[in-house]
């Protein structure tokens, strides 16, 4: 098996993954035997799946730096008593990690290093209470919440609750990710102390409109 | 497997006519009772053989005795019978080692073996690893610096989807609306990036372990 083919077919990774045929594991196994490169980039793909797993699976910090965020968002849903238990899940942090996807301009935001991250879940609820959090004066939000099974496009927009029908800020054109979550990435001068609401619509598969999914009230306050 | 595939695995490659050359000159060695070939060859094909062990036996330290008795049975064998192919020697070994592990498999309790092979009873471990010295928090303080290096949204969604998830690639593809060759970009740089963290992480430790003057 020459290495082109190894290259272009990611027969390392497949290797890894068990999906290689009897007869491909075979050739690839008398290359790896004698090949020190295959060997090193065998160690780096083992590396890496088994670092990735590590780091989305089992990291309980509670605040993490630059780059956590990604983690976070992963474990959270990870955990089947938050799945189970929350009609949605909804986190707060400062991140540029997640926010390129979430600028409206694309061209403000915070660079690498500059924020420390901090997420704050919390669980909301059917009932008629406002979800209650507390964030830290920084730069950058991140609103977490998971997106209902039946649609293929969702759009985020939040307000204050008091202001009437004025846009405070909205995401158009989002899909979900990390198991079926959406996020939702803000300026922090955004969201001040006080009460809003988060507006969640949806396209079903094959609409040209979105319809109202739900409303989330929620209430900031700032942390001393 | 499709005609194309069978051409490219047989295809050409300097390294491999390499590796050839030098298996002919090992098989040659040993046959001739030169112990410097037994010891190359223990050289050259533990690290490899042993991979493949713990990828079929899934435990360290026994990989480590079943590759021990794998060159002990290839070296006996290798001195005494002329090998019709010796260019292919990596796939000889390659199939006395996935013997050795079925038969550990059957037999989990098995006779200690009399190693009286110099070469083979001093295969401690399979050669230098590469990062070696990079413990598991540095590699998910890698993880999390190749994450946050990764300006795309959905670049960093393809490595979750596939390595945490384990996604299927057209899976991937069709969701995240990629090309099969950007996905074997995207994968491919952030491997780059990983490698050079991972460097960088090793370095650092290699810089501090070396001794005072």
């Amino acid at each position: 098996m020459n290495r082109n083919y190894i290259n272009t077919h990611l027969v390392v990774d497949r290797y890894l993954r068990g999906e290689l045929t009897e007869e491909e594991i075979a050739r690839f196994e008398e290359r790896l035997v004698w090949d020190q490169a295959l060997m090193d980039e065998v160690d780096l793909a083992q590396k890496l799946r088994a670092g990735i797993r590590s780091v989305l699976e089992t990291d309980e910090s509670a605040e993490f730096r630059h780059g956590g965020m990604v983690d976070r968002v992963v474990s959270l849903f990870s955990v089947p008593a938050y799945a189970a238990a929350a009609s949605f899940l909804l986190a707060v942090g400062m991140t540029s990690v997640l926010l390129t996807g979430n600028s409206p301009t694309g061209n403000s935001l915070p660079t690498a290093g500059q924020l420390a991250t901090e997420i704050v879940p919390l669980y909301a609820t059917r009932s008629t209470d406002a979800v209650a959090m507390t964030v830290s004066e920084d730069a950058w939000r991140v609103l977490l919440l998971d997106a209902p099974a039946g649609y293929t496009m969702f759009r985020a927009s939040v307000r204050r609750r008091e202001d009437g029908d004025e846009v405070l800020w909205s995401r158009d054109d989002m899909l979900p990710t990390y198991l079926e979550s959406l996020a939702v990435g803000m300026p922090g001068r955004i969201l001040e102390e006080g009460a809003y609401v988060l507006i969640l619509d949806g396209k079903a598969e094959g609409a040209t409109a979105y319809t109202r999914i739900q409303e989330i009230a929620f209430v900031v306050t700032q942390s001393q | 497997m499709p005609e194309s595939n069978v051409i490219a695995l047989h295809g050409a490659d300097g390294a491999l006519a390499e590796e050839r050359r030098i298996a002919v000159a090992i098989v040659a060695g040993i046959r001739k009772g030169h112990a410097q070939a037994e010891g190359d060859l223990v050289e050259r094909y533990s690290r490899g053989l042993r991979v493949l062990l713990i990828r079929r036996i899934g435990d360290e330290e026994r990989a480590r005795d079943l590759l021990q008795e794998s060159l002990f049975i290839a070296i006996e064998k290798l001195r005494s019978t002329d090998l019709e192919n010796p260019e292919r020697l990596a796939g000889y070994l390659r199939g006395i080692a996935i013997r050795v592990a079925m038969n550990a498999s059957r037999k989990r309790k098995r006779e200690p073996t009399s190693m009286d092979i110099s070469e083979v009873a001093a295969v401690r471990d399979s050669g230098p690893r590469q990062f070696e010295q990079v413990s598991d928090k540095e590699t998910a303080a890698a993880v999390r610096r190749l994450l946050a290096s990764m300006p795309i949204q959905r670049d960093r969604d393809l490595l979750t989807r596939y390595y945490l998830h384990d996604q299927d690639k057209e899976e991937i593809c069709k969701e995240l609306r990629l090309s099969s060759l950007h996905f074997n970009r995207v994968l491919f740089r952030a491997k780059a990036r990983f490698r050079k963290i991972l460097e960088d992480e090793d370095q650092m430790h290699r810089s501090s372990d070396r001794p005072v003057r």
